[in-house]
């Protein structure tokens, strides 16, 4: 039987929850992913401080310099001359807003999505899933392209572009719980006369909601990563002088036979990022003990 | 004479080893060729689990102790090489639920020849041949359209009678019988015990009967072993213990039989409380807790199954007088 | 002949869907702000109206929009905007060939790889191909496509000199080692995972107990009991790895230099380039469809239980 199945009064969530938090506090997994994803916001955040090169800073007297401390190229540079390290900061934090902001898109539009259809329920219901079938049976990378070539390619554009998308698990969530809370509110209205459907939704559909959302969320966030780095690495995202882990990667594997450090640094980044989101996100939901899809 | 089967104090275990959940908490039992033992308990008192301890058939989980002689050979901690030779040869079994006990996406006449094709090497075409033969010994109308059949066109007395031909086509010298009518309606349940009694009249094999239904055993079997958590606490001559009973545990099982004989009682008696969770077995009679005829002592002090007179034995401080009659 | 009536009935549904799709991407693009010919420097007003003449820009939407489906029928997706002595059909009839048969093979190669690793790995829990199941899980989520096949080129092509980092002579098998085995490993990773799932599962099932009950080897269970009930996630996840591979293709395509309808793809995105975009799409899609339609007949035959019913 599964906890979060059942719409779950005051107390019983409260027990899921503590026994989640004892969970993942166990978990050497999520620990392990939370140290790793602070360490690369650290890095994100403070990296270029630390070092006096400026991330499109064109240095023609050290082109391709390979890795080292004995310069001020830390983790080298590239076919400009341009510091690796810093540009690799860069693009760390591009990403990893990319990854944010476009995943609160994603959920923001999944939840108005799922509680829409859940609440409509009938025809309503039934054609908003339909659409929902059909775009989970395509390849996202595919919309995501036609949509970079409606609105062109802007980073700004790419956050909604890329957020508009991945919302279809979170909507299927969210829909489950409304139907749910809707098939009890005739109970609820003839007990307790007089709540409102904005307190009924706070009081019952957010607290059951609110834990999946989270893991999914935290599941979303490296899809989403993935989506933006393979589309600037296809040159249709983020754009020069700007970095992301994707333009880095693509710049590093045209030079790869020169200057391997170019793909390898970025590509590491990147596998790390992936890693700890999904040990994170697998942790989350073995801690609220929801299905694997 | 050697007994067929000869199991002594066997032990199955799950969990840790520092918190062990015993199933089966030492159990010794034996068969002579050709005889039919039944055993009755309520469900978790360690009935499944002997008899997939008898076939070699318990999980990853499980850690055995005690042995299980099958024709002198301890199966516990053979060779998955050997056990593969004798069972489904020498000793065979039935489950409970016909329903999934079959391999859905095979016909009926693989499941069944496969078996004549490991043990025996025969080939495919004459183990299909016996196959249909089997069917129309246990009372399959139509064998030939049978043999052709997925499992789920059938319906469950079919598959049961199946699953009891599948394993009587190599002959075995023992049939494990794990609750195989519990899943039947009662009139194809009286059908399948028929076919038991009939198979081992023609067949001379002996037969490990399981259930929780004492009514379902009595018909069949020479000596009955009643089980409570983990432990056979009385086994006696059937007559004997549907006569006299011994221990308290076995006269409440008699009392929850309806006679059908007698006057209809206004409500069927029924045995108050549970048997102990697997976690919660503690020194002390595990019955007691539900026991009319307790002592001090049985709380504490956990009694050994001890032979009486009569050729029987019980596991009691206070047992009931011998030939106390059906009360 | 019930196979025959669920083909005609599943067809029947996937019409209305890639009708849906053909439609949203049509007018989404449509309705973009810019044209295929908006470049650095703005072409003159009558070269542009020429042009849009040339390939029908200038008539309404709905007419343009009925035009297409008219030629889709035919089986033509129009003029290519960019490479202006090619259609689109023509671009297709080039690319697919290479890039179905790159992604026939990986997809072959990701089933029956993972399907082994995945049984091996049930069957003997805990042991090497357990560890490799996970192996290959924690690879498939952290490296992507496009750092496995240039990391992938890095070793065998520049270190070791066995094979071509890029590259597309047609019928050599030295170019496509690389791009499959990039292609082939993301599905595969999760296809391991799956059939490791679902076989545990099956050998836990009442049925296999009883295979094992009639003192069948090892093997002869696995294969003959469990196998069959433990490929049916992988059949229903068919789809789903198809749509892993096309979007490795886009990558493998670009990065390797290989003709294929994913690089097309990629062009037209960067080109604007309206019709091939759609195009691709359709092409996707539509071999995304005939891949689900291909699962549910694997699994009616899979299962005898199931019939054949839409």
């Amino acid at each position: 039987m599964r906890a979060a199945a059942h719409p779950a009064e005051g107390p019983i969530a409260t027990g899921l929850w503590r026994g989640a938090w004892r969970h993942l506090r166990a978990s050497r997994a999520a620990w392990t992913a939370v140290a790793i994803l602070a360490a690369l916001l650290l890095l994100a955040l403070a990296g270029p401080l630390l070092n006096p090169n400026h991330y499109d800073a064109i240095d023609w007297s050290c082109v391709a310099m390979p890795p080292g401390l004995r310069h001020a190229h830390w983790w080298g540079t590239d076919g400009l001359g341009r510091d690796l390290f810093v540009r690799t900061c860069q693009g760390l934090r591009i990403s990893l807003a990319i990854g944010v902001i476009a995943t609160s898109v994603s959920l923001a539009v999944g939840i108005v999505y799922g509680a829409t259809a859940g609440f409509a329920g009938g025809r309503v219901d039934h054609l908003m899933m339909r659409v929902i079938e059909i775009l989970s049976g395509l390849p996202l990378i595919f919309f995501v392209i036609v949509l970079t070539v409606v609105f062109g390619r802007s980073v700004e554009l790419l956050f909604f572009a890329i957020g508009a998308i991945g919302w279809l698990t979170t909507a299927r969530i969210v829909r489950g719980q409304a139907m749910v809370v809707r098939g009890r509110e005739f109970i609820e209205a003839a007990r307790v006369a007089g709540a409102g459907p904005v307190s009924i939704v706070l009081r019952h559909v957010v607290p059951n909601v609110i834990g999946p959302v989270i893991a999914y969320g935290t599941l979303t966030v490296p899809q989403i990563v993935l989506f933006e780095s393979f589309l600037s690495f296809l040159g249709l995202g983020v754009q020069e002088p700007h970095a992301s882990l994707g333009t880095l990667i693509s710049a590093g594997a045209a030079e790869m036979q020169s200057a391997p450090w170019m793909l390898l640094i970025p590509g590491s980044m990147l596998a790390l990022l992936l890693i700890a989101f999904h040990l994170l996100g697998d942790a989350l939901r073995d801690a609220l003990e929801l299905d694997e899809r | 004479m050697q007994d067929l089967l000869a199991v002594e104090e066997l032990r199955v275990a799950y969990g840790s080893a520092e918190a062990p959940l015993e199933a089966v908490r030492g159990v010794t039992l034996a068969l002579a060729a050709g005889e039919c033992v039944g055993v009755v308990g309520e469900s978790a008192s360690g009935k499944t689990q002997l008899c997939l301890a008898t076939m070699g058939l318990l999980g990853r989980g499980a850690r055995v102790s005690g042995r299980v002689r099958f024709a002198g050979e301890d199966l516990v901690g053979m060779p998955l090489r050997r056990l593969n030779q004798l069972r489904g040869a020498r000793l065979a079994m039935v489950f409970q639920d016909p329903q999934t006990a079959l391999t859905p996406h095979l016909r009926i006449g693989t499941q069944m020849a496969e078996v004549l094709v490991v043990h025996r090497g025969a080939g495919w075409s004459a183990a299909r041949a016996a196959a249909l033969a089997m069917l129309g010994r246990v009372g399959i109308e139509d064998p030939g359209w049978c043999l052709e059949r997925y499992p789920h066109e059938l319906s469950g007395g079919m598959r049961q009678r199946v699953l009891i031909g599948a394993c009587l086509l190599s002959e075995p010298q023992l049939l494990v019988a794990d609750e195989p009518t519990t899943a039947l309606d009662v009139t194809v349940q009286a059908q399948v015990l028929e076919l038991l009694a009939r198979m081992r009249r023609e067949s001379g094999m002996a037969i490990l009967l399981v259930s929780h239904d004492l009514a379902v055993v009595a018909g069949l079997a020479d000596r009955i072993a009643v089980m409570y958590a983990g432990r056979i606490v009385e086994l006696a001559a059937t007559a004997r213990l549907l006569s006299g009973p011994r221990h308290p545990y076995s006269a409440a099982l008699l009392q929850c039989v309806p006679d059908i004989r007698g006057p209809i009682p206004v409500r069927l008696p029924t045995l108050p409380g549970q048997p102990p969770a697997i976690g919660e077995r503690a020194g002390g009679c595990p019955f007691a807790p539900r026991c009319e005829r307790r002592e001090a002592r049985c709380l504490v002090e956990t009694p050994p199954l001890t032979a009486d007179d009569e050729g029987g034995a019980h596991a009691c401080h206070r047992p009931l007088p011998a030939r106390a009659g059906r009360p | 002949m019930s196979t025959l009536r669920f083909l005609i009935a599943r067809l029947s549904s996937a019409v209305p869907t890639l009708l849906c799709i053909v439609t949203i991407t049509f007018f989404l693009i449509r309705f973009a702000p810019g044209g295929p010919f908006d470049q650095e420097q703005a072409l003159p007003a009558d070269v542009a109206a020429n042009l849009n003449a040339a390939y029908g820009l200038d008539r309404p939407i709905v007419d343009q929009y009925l035009r297409y489906l008219h030629g889709l029928l035919h089986g033509d997706f129009g003029p290519s905007f960019r490479y202006r002595d090619f259609t689109v059909t023509e671009l297709i009839d080039q690319g697919l060939p290479v890039s179905f048969t790159l992604g026939g093979i990986a997809l072959l190669i990701a089933v029956i790889a993972g399907v082994g690793v995945g049984t091996l790995a049930a069957v003997g829990r805990g042991g090497m191909a357990d560890r490799t199941v996970l192996g290959l899980a924690v690879l498939g989520v952290a490296v992507p496509s496009f750092v496995l096949l240039p990391a992938l080129g890095l070793l065998f092509g520049v270190e070791l000199h066995w094979l071509p980092v890029a590259g597309w002579n047609p019928g050599r098998v030295d170019d496509m080692v690389l791009p499959v085995v990039t292609l082939a490993l993301p599905p595969l990773a999760y296809i391991a995972r799956l059939q490791r799932g679902s076989m545990s599962e099956a050998l836990q099932s009442p049925y296999v107990r009883t295979a094992f009950a009639k003192g069948l080897p090892l093997r002869t269970v696995v294969l003959r009991h469990a196998l069959r009930p433990a490929l049916i996630p992988v059949v229903s996840y068919l789809a789903p790895a198809g749509a892993m591979v096309m979007t490795g293709s886009l990558v493998v395509e670009t990065i390797a230099g290989l003709p294929g309808i994913g690089r097309y793809l990629v062009q037209g995105a960067l080109n604007r380039d309206y019709t091939l975009v759609l195009g691709m799409v359709i092409v996707y899609s539509t071999l995304l469809i005939a891949l689900g339609l291909v699962a549910d007949l694997l699994i009616a035959a899979l299962d005898p239980r199931v019939s054949l019913e839409a």
